[in-house]
This record gives structure tokens, sequence and C-alpha cells, in this order.
């Protein structure tokens, strides 16, 4: 009688235990995880993606409040390339997609074709109208491409030092805006970092 | 000799105490309401915080103090509402932030889109020592 109530009382244990674990959506070896993509990443001196995200943010911020895009209104702009002068290799076109995101979600400019997508865009055009597959009243008409106004273009740049065990990157991106009809330069701004090691021997 | 019996009983006093230690909400307008601290900083205060808007986007400047004689370290993101308290736009990156003793450090931030209204500045610091706001 009494080991039966102790078994109840096993039992009962088990199922609130049992009832309390709840399965997580996950299929993990244990040895992955995900993390906050926002995070500040320190994990070496090289370019990493804070710095990809402090630049762009940076730059969009700034460009934001440049009156040369306010002086027209939704201005065309298209971006150039960006030149990496650095020693490490810096997928440039990666921070220029990020700033050009955070542009465009401002509603505030629209952008043009760049030099990187005009052949798809070329192809497109030129499959609406040559290939005789697409009625002429719905397939967009060629020749009528808007210019852009301004061109986004600029430069990484980075200086590293070492010495004994401390080694020191100072990044410099700089972008300027173009006044593509005129020449001029509207807008122009750096965003400098700096990231210092210590490679200690203990 | 202090009984042993005794000292569960003022670990859970401690522990529901700690629980009950409430603050009063941050009044409408301060600053304190417009920031949102990740654990109160020890050194680090905000103290000022301003917004405009400049060319229909929200653009906010924050003062940090460091009144302490060491350089301290800050981690800060804006969050952007639109009028409705929605936020507006992905989450912004964490950034990185040195401030030197007895430096005021300004940080300044522009809204992402027209839409935005209203913000908040989160911060965090590794020097956190304070309790939970």
């Amino acid at each position: 009688m009494y080991k039966s109530n102790n078994a109840l009382k096993a039992a009962t244990v088990a199922l609130l235990l049992s009832g309390c674990a709840t399965q997580s959506p996950t299929l993990s070896s244990g040895n992955v995880e995900y993390g906050d993509s926002k995070a500040v990443e320190t994990l070496t001196n090289e370019f990493g993606s804070t710095d990809l995200q402090t630049i762009a943010e940076s730059m969009a911020n700034s460009l934001l409040q440049s009156p040369a895009l306010f002086a027209k209104s939704r201005p065309l702009v298209t971006v150039a390339e960006v030149k990496n002068r650095t020693s490490e290799y810096i997928d440039t076109k990666s921070i220029t997609d990020s700033i050009r995101s955070k542009i465009v979600k401002s509603g505030m400019v629209r952008f043009a074709v760049d030099t990187s997508a005009m052949q798809t865009q070329v192809d497109e055009l030129t499959r609406q109208n040559q290939t005789g597959l697409y009625k002429k009243s719905k397939s967009k008409k060629m020749g009528n491409m808007e210019g852009a106004d301004f061109r986004i273009e600029g430069t990484i740049t980075s200086i590293v030092k070492r010495a004994d065990d401390v080694k020191d990157v100072y990044y410099k991106f700089s972008l300027q805006l173009v006044d593509i009809e005129s020449g001029t330069m509207e807008w122009a701004d750096e965003k400098e970092i700096r990231k210092t090691s210590n490679r200690s021997m203990f | 000799m202090p009984s042993f019996k005794s000292i569960p009983l003022a670990i859970a006093l401690l522990l529901l105490s700690a629980c009950a230690s409430h603050k009063p909400p941050p009044r409408p307008g301060s600053i304190n309401a417009k920031v949102e601290q990740l654990s109160e900083m020890s050194y680090l205060q905000v103290t000022d915080l301003r917004a405009l808007k400049r060319n229909h986007l929200l653009t906010v400047q924050a003062e940090i103090n460091n009144p302490d004689s060491d350089n301290r370290q800050l981690y800060y993101r804006f969050k952007w509402m639109d009028t409705n308290g929605f936020v507006v736009g992905n989450e912004e990156a964490w950034k990185p932030v040195l401030v030197y003793a007895y430096q005021k450090q300004t940080i300044t931030a522009v809204a992402p889109s027209p839409q935005v209204t209203d913000f908040r500045l989160v911060v965090q610091s590794p020097d956190n020592t304070g309790q939970l706001p």
C-alpha cells in the first residue's frame, strides 16, 4: 500500500515535470546559435559588420541632411564606385547598398539603375521590345529611362600601424555627391573608425 | 548564536524586498522618458536631449556626460516610432562611443523616415553596477 502510494507520487511529479518542459522549434547540434546581427563586433581588427553598419548609418544620416538633395523634389541619384584603397578585401558594394537602402526608405530620394545593374536593365527592355513575346501596349518603352541628377562616389582608405603587441587600424570612408550636369560636388562627408588591439603574451 | 532557521527567511525577505523596489515612472517630457537604459549606468549620464524636424526628418541630439576620472565606454542606438507608437524601420546597429573622463560627448541621429515622430535612446554601458531601472 505504502509502495503504491510512493509510485503514485513519483508518477504525478513526472507528469508535472513533463508538462513544464516545452519543446523549442529548433533542430540543433548544440554548437550553433543565432546571435544579434546588430551587436558590436570586436573579434578582430579587420573591417567588420559594426564598421559597415556604422559607416552606412552615418553616411545616410549626413546625406539626408544635405541641402543639395532637398533643393529638388525627390531627386534621382545613382551610385558610382567606392574605391577600396585599404590593404584588405572590403566589399564596398555592400556598404553602398546599405547606404542606398537607408536613403530609399526615407522616401526623399529616388535611385537610378547604376552601372552594375545596367546590363540587366537593358536586357529586360530588349526582351520586352524585341522578342515579339509581349503586347506592344503592355511592354515598357525604350528610350524613357531617366538620367540621374546626382552621382554618389567615394573611397575607403586605411592606415595600419604595429608597435610591439599593439596593432592600430584607422579607416576613413569618404563619400561625395556630385551634380552630374554641372560636375560640381554638392556634398561630402567622412566617417573615421579607429580599432586598436593588444596581443598580450599572457 | 543566530539560528540557522532564520537565514532562509532572511534571504527570502531580501529577495522579496528587491522585487518590490519600484521606481516611479519617468515624467512625460523628461529625459528619462526618452532614454532606455539596459541596466542603470554607474558613471555615464544622458544630460541633454533635443529633437527637431529638419528636411522633414526628425533629428535628435543627445549629450552624454562622464563625470568620472576614467574613460568610459558607451553603446547606444535609437528606436524610432510613428504617431501611433509603432516602431519604424529595422533595429539600428549598436554603436560604440568612447567618452573621455569629464567629457561631454554629443551624439546625433536622423530618423529613417518622415513618418517618425518619436524616439527612444537605448543606452548600455559595460560599467553597470546599478540596479535595473
